[in-house]
């Protein structure tokens, strides 16, 4: 091996003097800059004078940078790393790419940092790369279409009353540990039964800010339950440098519209956008960006906003969607309609004050939000969900058939029951009907109830509403209600199971009411109940 | 405003009165010297640098120094810098008004970096390639020795640098041996 001692000078010259002839230029005079100064995870660069937002830079270390600021004479930047690597007076290149993440069919499964570096140490990543731009335009309307598929969340109270559509951005909002993150890990899970009938709907968990044990034991619960074959997690810990966590949301954007452009099906969980709209914060700040609201900055908005957008339901046609705008020239040759890209942002309110700057922000952006109750789940009614004010604008489209079917009545039988609950507190001389309703909706409530990492079926979730709605649990004990169920389920599947698929597939007609009421009664007589 | 823009503001003044007045060159070469003044005297960087004393006091310091020996545009200007409170300026002022100078003149400063002496003959090759490059009719290279590129060389243009040295090619395979 050659040394570069042995390099002797006439052959270092003759090496010169071949650069000056041939190799040197315009395109090799690169443009470079000089950091002015350098903290907090942001840099000062003169130079760099025909850098663009957005762009990628190099530090002299090879730590990356994303410009954000454009100045008169300065360029501010982040750095994507550690900043103990940048030091006053380096030098920084340009990539003249604009910041993006290589995305892979093999990341499913790893668990990566916004960079889209492996973070589990299970080795390198494999290719091939497509390069997918953090910052990316939203589709167009004439490349979408109305949401029509449901996603299946396996949580009976959302599926039912609450439902969520491919394509659609539907906010998780509560206090902490009210279940937010658990709603969000339940659906994970429950789109496993997808994945095994060959029809996947890949998911990417962002976990932003968060502390790292918490995002190990969720990775372990993914694992334990199966749902890491069709699962990225995308992970920013509270250590991260903010850059960094501000950015995470947008990594899994990009890499869910990968899945979304090449016609498959995406859900993207952001846990929490509202500790991304801190880290943007601190970054604004730095940046000198005037603050605002909350000391906010006034773009605030837009960044929810603009990454909320791209979850979208993809038209059919291939010859359209191949036209679509600001698809990144990777993308170009896979291209596919149909894909969806499903958001469900977290929103963490404090003390239940849903009226704070990031939350009516992220409210008015999505299409309905799921809003959990620290009351409610200190009752023992979970996953704690107010259905009074959780709604899904555009999801109800997207519900099965025999599903929209006995969800109505649910939806009406649970609003009585609210309204009469707070009188029932008063005491017991109410008139017969009134306390009927009161009974029913008790045992609705109680029905919806539904332990954390069991996701339903939605076949079954019909079954157990309708038997709920029908008033077949009226006469049982409310602690008996998740025998019943158990059992009728039990039934259902040994006895009954075409009758199952023929739901499944979005059938619900009269016979097949009185087959489901049939077994119903089966099972409540077994149980002792006189019917 | 920026200090670099205020800085170019007075110097594009300067400029275009010198230009006016037919005497260019000579501002040029005050200028210059200035220039170097400032980058070789801490006292006189000092005296500008300093807020505590007033700009009537500089002023005073600085007449005996200059006032004669410069042409009277000039001292005008340094007056001008001083009662406007810029003379913290100076060195940026007079660093614009040589970019003014070299933009007329079509000419190019370039900083070449290498590890051994640059021979006369690569000097020439390198001037050639650039004047290519740029169209510029001279180009004002600046050689520096460096060791630490183990070989070959860098060339700096303004915010533009071609890094041709050996350390940097090392740099870059190093940076793909860690990527695969």
């Amino acid at each position: 091996m050659k040394t570069i001692t042995d390099l002797r000078p006439d052959e270092v010259t003759a090496l010169l003097e071949q650069q000056l002839a041939g190799e040197l230029s315009a395109k090799e005079l690169e443009e470079v800059g000089v950091v002015l100064q350098v903290g907090d995870g942001i840099a000062r660069i003169y130079g760099l004078t025909e850098v663009e937002a957005g762009e990628m830079i190099e530090f002299a270390s090879g730590t990356k940078g994303i410009v954000l600021n454009l100045e008169e004479d300065n360029v501010g930047a982040v750095i994507m790393g550690s900043s103990s690597t940048v030091h006053e007076g380096d030098r920084v290149k340009r990539l003249h790419r604009t910041a993006s993440v290589l995305v892979s069919e093999k990341m499913l499964g790893r668990v990566i940092n916004p960079l889209g570096e492996p973070l589990d140490g299970k080795g390198p990543i494999e290719g091939p790369f497509y390069e997918s731009p953090y910052e990316r335009k939203a589709p167009g309307v004439i490349f979408r279409r109305p949401v029509h598929q449901p996603l299946q969340t396996g949580i009976k109270a959302i599926d039912a009353m609450i439902p969520i559509g491919r394509g659609q951005r539907e906010l998780i909002i509560g206090d902490r540990s009210t279940g937010k993150t658990a709603v969000a890990i339940d659906t994970i899970i429950n789109q496993r039964e997808n994945y095994e009938r060959g029809e996947p709907v890949y998911c990417i968990y962002v976990a932003c800010g968060q502390k790292a044990s918490t995002i190990a034991q969720t990775v372990a619960v993914l694992e334990k339950y199966g749902a890491l074959d069709y699962t990225i997690v995308v992970a920013a810990s509270a250590s991260d440098p903010a850059p960094l966590v501000f950015l995470a949301p947008f990594a899994g954007a990009a890499i869910g519209e990968y899945f979304r452009d090449s016609g498959r099906h995406a859900l993207v969980i952001y846990d929490d956008l509202s500790k991304q709209a801190a880290a943007y914060r601190e970054v604004s700040l730095l940046l000198r960006r005037p603050p605002g609201r909350e000391a906010y900055p006034g773009d605030i908005f837009y960044l929810h906003s603009r990454l909320l957008e791209r979850a979208a339901k993809i038209i059919d046609s291939d010859e359209v969607a191949r036209q679509m705008n600001n698809l990144p020239e990777s993308f170009k040759p896979i291209v596919k309609g149909g894909g969806s890209l499903t958001a469900l942002p977290i929103i963490e309110t404090q003390a239940g004050d849903v009226a704070a700057y990031i939350p009516t922000n992220v409210i008015s952006i999505t299409d309905g939000q799921i809003y959990l109750e620290p009351s409610l789940f200190n009752a023992g009614v979970r996953p704690a969900i107010n259905v009074g004010i959780s709604v899904s604008r555009v999801g109800g489209a997207a519900q099965i058939k025999p599903m929209k079917r006995v969800a109505g009545r649910l939806k009406l039988e649970l609003a009585q029951y609210r309204e009469l609950e707070a009188f029932a507190k008063f005491g017991s001389d109410l008139d017969p009907a009134t306390l009927r309703q009161i009974e029913r909706g008790r045992r609705l409530v109680e029905l919806l109830k539904q332990p954390q990492y069991q996701t339903v079926k939605v076949e079954h979730q019909v079954a157990a509403i309708f038997a709920g709605t029908r008033g077949l649990l009226d006469k049982l004990p409310i602690d008996k209600v998740r025998e019943f169920e158990a059992q009728y389920i039990r039934l259902l599947e040994t006895a009954h199971k075409a009758l199952l698929e023929k739901i499944r597939q979005g059938q619900l007609d009269e016979s097949m009411e009185a087959e489901l009421e049939k077994a119903a009664k089966e099972v409540l007589i077994g149980m002792g109940i006189k019917v | 405003m920026s200090p670099r823009t205020i800085a170019q503001r007075y110097a594009k003044a300067l400029f275009s009165l010198a230009q006016r007045r037919n005497e260019l060159d000579r501002i040029y070469a005050e200028i210059e010297y200035i220039h170097t003044l400032y980058a070789e005297s801490r006292l006189f960087r000092a005296l500008l640098q300093n807020p505590i004393y007033r700009s009537q006091q500089k002023l005073g310091w600085l007449r005996p120094v200059f006032a004669e020996k410069v042409s009277p545009i000039l001292w005008t200007f340094l007056e001008l810098l001083l009662r406007r409170g810029r003379e913290y300026l100076l060195n940026e002022t007079c660093e614009a008004f040589i970019e003014l100078y070299d933009q007329q003149q079509n000419r190019l400063r370039a900083r070449v970096r290498s590890a051994q002496p640059l021979s006369d003959t690569a000097a020439e090759l390198l001037t050639q390639r650039l004047r290519q490059i740029y169209g510029a009719e001279t180009i004002l290279l600046q050689k520096e020795v460096e060791t630490e590129l183990i070989g070959g060389f860098i060339v700096e243009v303004g915010t533009r640098a071609a890094d041709l040295s050996v350390r940097g090619r090392l740099n870059e395979i190093r940076k793909k041996l860690l990527q695969a």
